[in-house]
């Protein structure tokens, strides 16, 4: 028992005396020389496109294509119904007593509309509004009808009846959508004419008869508001409206350059005629001008200041297709016109000044003229510019929000004792760049900048054909330090600006099949230990 | 990478043990007695990399360029073999009423760690990839294994002479850490200009749960045998002993949240592509870099039970003992799942009287080429003891060899 005993204390002491007996172990920091990929990416211009205003053509030229209406004049501004109102209250000018259900008051009235030298014969309304306003100042109720004779749908004619109490009004609206227009009038030879008419009488369900008494007046004003036509035919007279176009033009805000040279360009002028009258167009002036270097162009081509006459178009009397357009094409080349030039001087304004005349020839079709909504008069401007040009001087700058997130939490760059970043970039377009990037503070202070110099990225050269055979490989060194790191973690936006130059004296090509690799590599001594 | 490194460093920590386990010795002598033993040794060595490498590693704050590349210009291209053993442990033997029968029981601590390192992989370890530019590091054969467990066994010694002895145990072992990692193929190219990471992996890894660490936790659980038998023989004016031992053949089950991972891809890795070089800033989502290379290079991941071999010894021992003057003896050792080649020793010796002898030892093979050791013995009749360092060749080579190994036990007999 004894030897037990000792057995046991003596194993406890043992147990005791071993489990305490640990290290942890520290090792020591050495450095190393790392080369990592960080980044790496293609830039390829079509892709930044998002607007698809850019194709390639089976030789992969890039070009640039835009559309853009210069010009849309639909019913609205030819040959608008405008609002109008009818007043139509009477008094009763002497004492009468009348029977219930026999009209008191009976009116049929025409309105005619103020249109200049317009004159419409027929109208279908694709959208307007009617709100009629009875007032009943007797004792007694009344019933109201108002009619409009000239407006029908599906043969019925548009009419209003409405019981007012005593002393009471009524004000209510109704929509006049796909209602026929006769506009000519109560005997039919007249224009732009709309008749309506009024009925009263002491309500049929009244059993007593109603003494008038001198005075008594009854209101009734009808107001039409919001007329759109969904066609209307007449003759739209002899009507000249002149058009002062200033447009502001941002596109080359956005690419500033000192100089470009556009060699190739196409584009189309586009005169659609979808209204059923004869049209004259004169184009007086077309430019562009640039307010901040004060410069401006204006555009020679055989369409300035002559005349240009439009047939009108033809009425297919079919509601789904009830059109056919007459076209008129003007193309800008380089051959004839100076259209180019009012490129190259990087316009921030575009200036028209064009009247159209409707029917020169006055009512040639006998009061025939139509139009249908949604079929105007339009100048469409087709612009295809192949991207063959040669610029100097391009800037960009593009400021962003930009955020430095270190690693948590434990931050490995704390481990980086020097290096640098190196852009590897290799260029198939003929276009060189000099990139410098800053980093902003909350108030856009500059805090640094990312090269000590503008970085150069040389661009391609292109052989006789126009095609680059070799990129060229540029290598740009961003040094690091725990000092960027400290002014990155302070930055809050980031500035990258950007020159470039095409290469070379002539015109460059831009294809669809070049594009920019580039590849970010971390080139760092680092440490193993903070 | 962190991975590899996290293998390599861990395995040149001193608290290990190594080269020969440490000798559980159940024979006290012709009469069988009871006694308590602490047994603990450590055993850290490598014919290939080198002391002034590893204390530089371990104790300086700076491992210096000129240490890193004198050690790599020693290294071997594909082998470079570390082995790390530890073990500390209370054992004690029961004799039955002064019979020839003992009641035996161990309690032990135990960690193990192996590895292979090629010298490529040290290169880029420790000096980084960029000297290497345009160039493959191939570091295939790569591998490492590394568990820690304790062990309670019971068991049962019988002395049918008074010259002979048979023992057996029986072990429940519990699992507490492991880690397994065995590339047959992988190597690391960098272009020239650094922006293209090339890499091919063919292997994998498994790591016991690691969201339960801590002295013994388990993690797994397993069962071992220990058998052996010690026989004395008389020579002229001496006897010699010889002893014979199995330990550990057994295995461990570890845990069904163990995590296995099967590697078998070629990656190019040329660096987060930013598809809109305009809207740079949102691009970098956090962990993008790990996701992009874990799912190129992750063919199968999975956790589940794995059961693992110890890494157990068979030792054999011949000495000779005399009253006094010199003696003589050797042995052999070897291992299993311990990336262990056989290694056997010479050991001669001085015995000043009953009480106190020393031994010097010299072996070859296990985890290095040539080792030596010293031992001194101390034996008194309830008091006996023994200390013993090993890897005295790393000691006066420290540029050549590595190895820093010492086993010390303590005896009571009752």
């Amino acid at each position: 028992m004894k030897n037990a005993l000792k057995f046991l204390l003596t194993a406890l002491l043992a147990g005791v005396i071993l489990s305490s007996c640990r290290r942890d172990i520290e090792l020591a920091n050495w450095d190393m020389d790392l080369l990592v990929p960080a980044a790496h990416g293609t830039i390829n211009f079509s892709d930044y496109d998002s607007d698809q205003n850019t194709y390639s053509d089976a030789n992969n030229l890039l070009h640039i294509v835009a559309e853009e209406t210069l010009i849309s004049l639909g019913l609205d501004t030819l040959i608008g119904i405008p609002d109008y109102s009818i007043d139509t209250g009477f008094v009763v000018p002497i004492s009468l007593n009348f029977p219930p259900g026999v009209p008191f008051f009976y009116q049929l009235d025409e309105t005619k509309f103020e249109l200049k030298d317009v004159e419409l014969t027929y109208a279908l309304i694709r959208e307007a509004n009617i709100t009629i306003f009875l007032e009943n100042t007797i004792d007694k109720p009344v019933l109201f009808q108002y009619g409009i004779y000239s407006a029908t749908l599906n043969g019925d004619t548009f009419l209003v009846e409405a019981r007012i109490e005593a002393n009471d009004t009524l004000n209510r609206t109704f929509t006049l959508d796909g209602y026929e227009l006769d506009l000519r009038g109560e005997d039919g030879t007249d224009f732009n004419t709309v008749v309506t008419f009024l009925q009263a009488m002491i309500h049929p369900d009244e059993t007593q008869n109603h003494q008038f008494k001198a005075g008594d007046e009854f209101n009734v004003i009808n107001t039409v508001t919001g007329v759109i036509s969904e066609y209307i035919t007449g003759y739209f007279g002899n009507q000249t409206i002149l058009f002062e176009e200033d447009e502001t033009l941002e596109v080359f805000n956005q690419f500033p350059f000192k100089s470009i040279n556009i060699t190739d360009f196409d584009v189309n002028l586009t005169i659609d005629n979808g209204i059923g009258a004869d049209l004259r167009l004169n184009v007086q002036r077309l430019g562009s001008a640039s307010t901040e270097n004060g410069s401006s162009a204006y555009l020679s081509h055989e369409i300035m200041n002559n005349d240009q006459l439009f047939t009108r178009a033809i009425n297919r009397y079919d509601l789904s297709d009830p059109v056919k357009h007459v076209q008129q094409k003007f193309s800008f080349t380089d051959e004839n016109s100076n259209l180019n030039e009012l490129f190259e001087l990087r316009p921030n304004r575009i200036l028209a000044d064009l009247d159209i005349e409707v029917n020169p020839l006055g009512d040639a079709s006998l009061g025939n003229d139509f139009a249908y909504y949604g079929h105007n008069l339009t100048a469409l401007m087709n612009m295809d510019v192949p991207l063959v040009f040669g610029a100097k001087g391009i800037g960009l700058s593009d400021t962003s929000e930009f955020k430095f997130n270190a690693p948590e939490p434990e931050n490995p760059l704390d481990r980086i004792n020097n290096g640098s970043l190196n852009l590897i970039i290799v260029n198939g377009y003929p276009v060189e760049a000099e990139i410098q990037v800053y980093l902003l503070d909350s108030l856009n202070n500059s805090l640094d900048s990312l090269f000590a110099k503008r970085a150069l990225v040389s661009g391609a050269e292109e052989n006789t054909l126009g095609q680059v055979e070799i990129p060229t490989r540029s290598q740009v060194e961003i040094p690091i330090d725990q000092g960027l790191f400290d002014e990155l973690e302070m930055t809050k936006f980031i500035r990258v600006n950007t020159l470039l130059n095409t290469v070379g004296l002539d015109s460059i090509h831009l294809k669809s099949t070049s594009n920019i690799t580039y590849s970010v590599v971390a080139d760092i001594n680092a440490r193993t230990k903070k | 990478m962190r991975f590899v490194s996290v293998i390599f460093l861990l395995s040149l920590m001193h608290n290990a043990y190594a080269q020969k386990p440490v000798n559980h010795n159940w024979w006290v002598g012709s009469d069988q007695r009871s006694f308590i033993m602490l047994n603990a040794g450590i055993n850290a060595t490598s014919a290939d990399f080198s002391n002034r490498f590893v204390e530089e590693l371990v104790l300086s704050d700076q491992l210096t360029q000129e240490t890193i590349g004198n050690e790599i210009k020693a290294l071997n291209s594909s082998k470079n073999s570390v082995g790390l053993d530890y073990e500390r442990a209370v054992q004690g033997a029961w004799n039955l009423k002064s019979s020839s029968h003992s009641l035996l029981f161990k309690i032990a601590d135990v960690a193990h760690l192996d590895a292979n390192i090629p010298k490529n992989i040290t290169k880029l370890v420790f000096k980084g990839n960029k000297s290497y530019a345009g160039d493959t590091l191939d570091f295939s054969g790569l591998s490492a294994m590394g568990m820690r467990y304790q062990q309670m066994a019971i068991g049962w010694q019988y002395q049918p002479t008074p010259s002979s002895a048979v023992f057996a145990l029986v072990s429940y072992i519990n699992g507490e850490q492991y880690v397994e990692g065995d590339f047959e193929r992988s190597w690391l190219y960098t272009s020239v200009l650094g922006d293209t990471l090339s890499t091919s992996l063919n292997g994998g890894f498994s790591l016991s749960d690691t969201g339960r660490s801590g002295f013994a936790v388990n993690n797994g659980s397993g069962a071992a045998i220990d058998l052996g038998f010690h026989m004395q023989f008389e020579g002229e004016e001496s006897t010699w002993d010889f002893d014979f031992a199995i330990n550990n053949l057994g295995m461990i089950q570890w845990s069904k949240k163990t995590l296995n991972v099967n590697l078998d891809s070629n990656y190019t890795w040329r660096g987060i592509e930013i598809e809109d070089i305009i809207n740079v800033n949102g691009q970098f989502a956090e962990n993008e870099l790990a996701d992009s290379l874990s799912g190129g290079v992750i063919r199968n991941i999975n956790k589940q039970k794995k059961i693992v071999w110890l890494p157990g010894a068979i030792h054999a021992e011949l000495l000779q003992r005399r009253d006094a003057g010199f003696e003589t003896g050797g042995g052999w050792v070897m291992r299993w799942n311990a990336n262990f080649d056989p290694f056997v020793y010479l050991k001669n010796g001085y015995r000043f009287n009953d009480h106190i002898a020393t031994h010097l030892s010299v072996g070859y093979g296990g985890y290095g080429t040539v080792q030596a050791g010293l031992s001194g013995s101390f034996e008194w009749s309830h008091f006996a003891a023994n200390l013993e360092l090993r890897n005295l060749e790393a000691l006066i080579l420290p540029g050549r060899f590595a190895g820093g190994s010492g086993v010390v036990n303590v005896r009571y007999l009752f």
